[in-house]
């Protein structure tokens, strides 16, 4: 075949007047290949897939699958051309069977014209077959792993005969075990001839996976090349236009009193006996595998969780009822993981939500806001952390990048002055750019005096940023390393439940 | 024409600028075409419709902002309403009388409302249900202490509340101006405004960012409560009675006018001048599609509709958004 099976040619996309798409050109040369796509978050590669997959039309340039051309109008002619899309947020019913999901619009029925459950199940388990999975058809989805879910949508994609499949950030949810095996998926597929445009901000994945990688920025395809031309520092210095001269900043920081400890915390089979302390200027990463707890301690020292036992010191001082209330009026951030659910109010303004930790404090006389406030501390973290929005009294939260609506998490605690953060994942779905300076913002923090809790399940980070990093394993806390023995090793090692000599305070 | 298109992206940018444009674009037909509209007595009759509807529909708004409902805003009314008047012809110092006959509807009105709040904040209840009850409850305990009756005479000072001026104005307009423009200040300029909105738009969100949830929601059915309570003083002191059936029917053209003017029924959204204009829109056809002939029930069918139809393009503007 000497067309290309995919071809992008000098795209164009605009949206009120805003240039998002700049002459993209994109290639997927033959069937089978894995092509991998990185760029930072607003770069356009949303919008770049969403004018392939018919939900949104191009201004101008083609289209052109295996020479033709491809001029879908809507999600379901991509999907009748053969081309699937897995989501980030997966597509997939909880409260139906995998069975139900995979034919929701294409159930086979009997000659009655009713559906006919035999040869659905028969057929469903077939699909999950392909794709490694040994699950009875009529299990409900909403008890599955995101590792199953995801391989349920890809067994749905494959049922439509798809031959390009495009992954967007497929792996943030997925222990490695899924991981691995997601990949061993994607290359069965390359070698059945079925292609796949791979998106994903872990660089290291798309290095490892990927035939050729293509690189986007600001709305225009920087380059594509094949893997063997490719490394980690060309993929980012052409991503972000700039050389990075270190991905994790690190600073020297006074160290000074204790201002958070705790000890002998424990809940059910949660937590178990967990004490840690700290102290002003330092940033100390928490570090572990999926499910080892580390959120569920945040979350109960903040107050959202119940736990059976433990005291909280804030300044040396008990904490008889540790509640979000008290703790941000005595200086305690919590940055949740979950911006979505509970970091942000999506459907409100961006203003709306910078201010909406701090608004206690902008009431004046008869409990009116200070409107004048709102906008000036507003102002200040938009400028502060360069949060691109286009009006911050109008536009949605739900309209910014991932990582432009981490800046206004992070902005809107910063505005309550706290002395103590605890961040859980703070660069999860941040591109490099943004995350760079959100490891900025921690610094100047702790540097100001602030004492920090770094949740991350991100060794490479907590190694660049952090003075010490706690370890957790199966709710217990198993080991402490200062920066001096950094070793990614010996974090794998406390992480997998081997318990250093002497357990830290 | 490009102003014809700024006029048209304005006006129709939001459910409650609808309703406006559909109010006024009803209120000059009907002035107009509909006879015996332009009525000064009947304008007059509409005019008292309206601060009964608009300071009922104002407390509803509150509850709506967290997506809930108060059923027992009916039963509020009836019983405050015939318990106010016990103590109003109990006897003795006509403004002594007064104050507390006054006081005690307030009181009512909170209470219940306060109630509420606990069963829906403590109890975790959904305020359908938890609403629902307390409507069964205290509306048939005012049934059942009068045993139906009305009890009347009531003393000259609280019958001029409704009857009465004040500066040249009619009492209960200004009452009704007085409300419209406390809840407006209180939900869109107060600290405890942007709690409501926070609060009805993400609970976990709000929590998290140092919001008092459960007080604010308590808060939202202790307004609802006391603002019913002002509408019985007020409508019963028009009337000159107590009476234990008060508000009967209302609850459908309350929460009409709510919808209509745009608060969303899921919360998070919605604003006091909607739910005027909505309130003076549901007066305004009501007493003009009966005037031109058409039966109760086809009217009550309309509204339904319309109710429907603005709920609908309000899930439509939020899908539109994403």
């Amino acid at each position: 075949m000497d067309a290309p099976l995919l071809a992008l040619v000098r795209l164009n996309k605009s949206f009120s007047g805003v240039r998002v798409l700049k002459d993209v050109n994109l290639t997927v040369r033959r069937p089978g290949s894995i092509l991998g796509l990185v760029g930072e978050n607003g770069a356009g590669k949303s919008t770049m897939m969403n004018i392939l997959g018919g939900v949104l039309h191009r201004d101008s340039g083609e289209m052109l699958l295996e020479g033709a051309p491809y001029n879908p109008r809507s999600p379901l002619d991509a999907e009748k051309a053969g081309i699937a899309f897995i989501h980030q947020e997966l597509n997939l019913f909880p409260n139906m069977t995998i069975a139900e999901n995979l034919f929701l619009n294409a159930a086979p029925r009997s000659r009655l014209g009713l559906l006919s459950y035999g040869a659905m199940n028969r057929k469903a388990r077939e699909a999950l077959r392909r794709v490694g999975i040994d699950l009875h058809p009529a299990t409900r989805v909403e008890g599955l792993s995101m590792g199953l879910r995801q391989m349920i949508e890809i067994a749905k994609a494959l049922r439509r005969k798809a031959r390009l499949v495009v992954f967007d950030e497929p792996t943030t949810s997925l222990s490695t075990n899924e991981k691995n095996h997601l990949f061993s998926i994607i290359r069965e597929l390359s070698s059945k001839g079925i292609s796949t445009i791979y998106i994903s901000h872990t660089l290291d994945d798309v290095l490892g996976l990927c035939q050729e990688i293509a690189v986007i920025r600001d709305g225009s395809i920087i380059g594509q090349a094949p893997l063997a031309e490719m490394t980690k520092e060309r993929m980012i210095s052409m991503m972000v236009g700039r050389k990075l001269d270190q991905l994790f900043p690190y600073v020297e920081k006074k160290r000074g009193n204790c201002l958070l400890r705790v000890e002998g915390m424990s809940r059910a089979s949660i937590l178990r006996d967990i004490g840690f302390s700290l102290r002003s200027g330092e940033i100390v990463g928490l570090f572990g595998l999926m499910g080892a707890g580390r959120s569920e301690l945040a979350r109960a020292v903040y107050g959202i969780d119940p736990v059976d036992a433990g005291r909280i010191y804030f300044r040396e001082r008990l904490v008889k009822r540790p509640a979000p209330e008290w703790w941000i009026e005595n200086g305690m951030a919590y940055i949740t993981e979950n911006r979505r659910e509970e970091g942000l109010l999506m459907p409100k303004s961006v203003r709306e939500n910078l201010v909406l930790a701090n608004l206690r404090k902008m009431a004046l006389a008869l409990g009116a806001v200070d409107t004048r406030r709102e906008d000036r501390d507003s102002d200040l973290a938009i400028e502060q952390l360069r949060i691109k929005t286009t009006d911050k009294a109008r536009q949605q939260a739900r309209k910014l990048s991932g990582g432009n609506q981490q800046k206004v998490v992070i902005g809107k605690w910063l505005l309550t002055n706290p002395q103590v953060f605890i961040v859980d994942e703070p660069t999860r779905g941040v591109d490099v750019g943004a995350k760079f300076e959100i490891y900025n913002h921690l610094n100047a923090l702790a540097q100001r005096g602030s004492a920090i809790l770094f949740i991350s399940s991100e060794m490479e980070e907590l190694i660049g940023v952090c003075d010490r990093i706690l370890v957790m394993s199966q709710g217990e806390l198993t080991g402490e390393l200062e920066r001096s023995a950094f070793s990614q090793e010996e974090l794998l090692k406390y992480a997998l439940g081997n318990r250093a000599c002497a357990l830290p305070s | 024409m490009p102003w014809l298109r700024e006029f048209n992206r304005r006006a129709f940018s939001s459910v409650e600028r609808m309703s406006m444009l559909f109010f006024v674009l009803f209120l000059a037909y009907s002035l107009v075409f509909v006879e015996k509209f332009a009525n000064p007595v009947n304008l007059g009759n509409m005019l008292v419709q309206c601060v009964d509807l608009i300071i009922l529909s104002c407390g509803m708004t509150f509850v709506f902002m967290n997506g809930g409902i108060d059923f027992s805003v009916t039963a509020i009314l009836g019983l405050s309403s015939i318990l106010g008047a016990r103590v109003l012809t109990l006897g003795g110092s006509p403004s002594v009388l007064v104050a507390a006959g006054v006081g005690l509807m307030l009181a009512i009105g909170l209470g219940v409302g306060a109630l509420n709040g606990l069963i829906v904040t403590a109890l975790r209840m959904p305020s359908f249900i938890a609403t629902m009850a307390t409507q069964l409850i205290f509306g048939g305990l005012a049934l059942w202490y009068t045993q139906s009756a009305t009890i009347g005479d009531l003393p000259r000072p609280f019958v001029q509340i409704g009857r009465g001026t004040l500066l040249g104005a009619p009492i209960p307009i200004l009452i009704m101006l007085a409300v419209v423009a406390g809840s407006a200040f209180v939900l869109h300029r107060t600290v405890l405004g942007r709690y409501i909105f926070a609060v009805g738009t993400n609970h976990r969100t709000s929590l998290v960012s140092g919001i008092p949830v459960k007080r604010t929601v308590f808060l939202l059915f202790v307004i609802s409560g006391g603002l019913a309570a002002v509408s019985s003083i007020v409508m019963s002191s028009r009337s000159g009675a107590g009476m234990p059936a008060l508000g009967k029917g209302m609850l459908m053209d309350i929460v009409g006018a709510v919808v209509i003017g745009g608060t969303s029924v899921t919360g998070g959204r919605g604003s006091i001048l909607g739910t005027a204009t909505g309130a003076a829109l549901i007066i305004v056809l009501n007493n003009s599609l009966n005037l031109l002939g058409i039966e109760w029930y086809v009217i009550n069918s309309l509204k339904g509709a319309m109710i429907a139809l603005v709920a609908l393009m309000g899930v439509m503007q939020a899908a539109q958004e994403r």
